[in-house]
């Protein structure tokens, strides 16, 4: 039997991670803090499978992820009957869009990946999950894992090594 | 600086081979370098984004789930006292409905020296010896009073 301090206590480790998930799928800090409150409603409901599962993160971060492609469907979608332009979700509150400033150039150039690798960098190299778990999260082998985020990489560092040839980053 | 350790993490951690241990070695190596090759230092800014984005904090107050919850039982309590209401409602009208001319063949139940029986027959054969052995005991009595009434008259003459 789940406690309301036990949820209480696993919302309170998790809630940065399912935010920062959500964030890097959406690009955007309002819809990530409504899937945030989204997940955990479903975690409380389903409290006593997910919170007794072999992997409670991994399975919430699951759910953190589809929920996340669901309303970023529903956004495309939107964005498509009001011929919005692509790209406005990028304009996020992060104040730190100075091209001069290396990482909010990096923050860029991942925000820029495609989501398949932008999710896959985020939930290694910012949230320090195994390949495996990341591997249960997407619903996919380790192997298509190890490509994207190698891939992102591999991008990413291209990016930034024209960025210093160019010397964008000698401030 | 063990440049043969760093070019082996690094070339490894492009390739998406490093485990995490090994990734934050590479983290730690890179960070603290006084100077670095152009693609050494790509990387190093890039881990140094990544690492800033981790820092991130979620301001979001979660929410306390117990009004949500006295919500769920205050909705569960009203749909128990209505599915009472409609209950004790059929019940009544089925107790107030007068009932039916088609009558079922009544189920004969009766005790004898404790044991159920359901058996007509037996319930039948059951009464009849018990009414007649009433009606043997009603006979003596009979018997006995008529004989007291005759002493009681000869006794007064």
């Amino acid at each position: 039997m789940v406690t309301e301090t036990e949820y209480i206590s696993f919302v309170t480790r998790l809630k940065d991670t399912v935010f920062r998930l959500a964030r890097s799928i959406l690009t955007d800090s309002h819809l990530a803090e409504d899937v945030t409150q989204d997940v955990f409603a479903r975690v409380w409901l389903q409290r006593e499978s997910i919170l007794h599962s072999q992997h409670p993160r991994a399975y919430t971060c699951r759910i953190a992820h589809n929920l996340a492609i669901d309303k970023l469907r529903h956004r495309e979608r939107e964005r498509s009957l009001t011929l919005e332009p692509r790209g406005a979700e990028h304009s996020d509150g992060d104040a730190d869009t100075s091209t001069t400033d290396m990482a909010a150039l990096t923050k860029r150039f991942i925000s820029a990946l495609p989501d398949k690798q932008r999710i896959a960098i985020h939930l290694r190299d910012v949230e320090g999950y195994e390949i495996e778990e990341i591997a249960q999260i997407l619903e996919t082998d380790e192997a298509s894992v190890r490509v994207n985020i190698s891939r992102a990489r591999k991008r990413i560092k291209e990016q930034l090594l024209n960025a210093l040839n160019y010397g964008l980053g000698e401030s | 600086m063990d440049w043969e350790r760093v070019k082996i993490l690094h070339d490894r951690y492009l390739k998406a081979e490093t485990s995490l241990d090994e990734e934050r070695e590479l983290y730690t190596l890179l960070s603290t370098a006084e100077s670095l090759p152009r693609e050494l230092q790509a990387t190093k800014t890039m881990l140094e984004a990544l690492h800033s984005i981790a820092q991130d904090r979620c301001d979001l107050t979660i929410r306390h789930q117990e009004p949500r919850r006295r919500s769920i039982s205050l909705r569960r309590i009203a749909s128990i006292a209505a599915s009472v209401v409609v209950v004790a409602g059929i019940t009544l009208a089925m107790l107030l409905t007068p009932i039916e001319s088609e009558v079922t063949e009544p189920m004969i139940v009766c005790h004898i020296n404790g044991t159920m029986v359901d058996d007509q027959l037996i319930a039948q054969a059951e009464v009849q010896r018990i009414l007649g052995g009433v009606s043997k005991n009603m006979h003596t009595a009979k018997e006995r009073i008529d004989n007291i009434t005759r002493i009681t008259s000869n006794k007064q003459l």
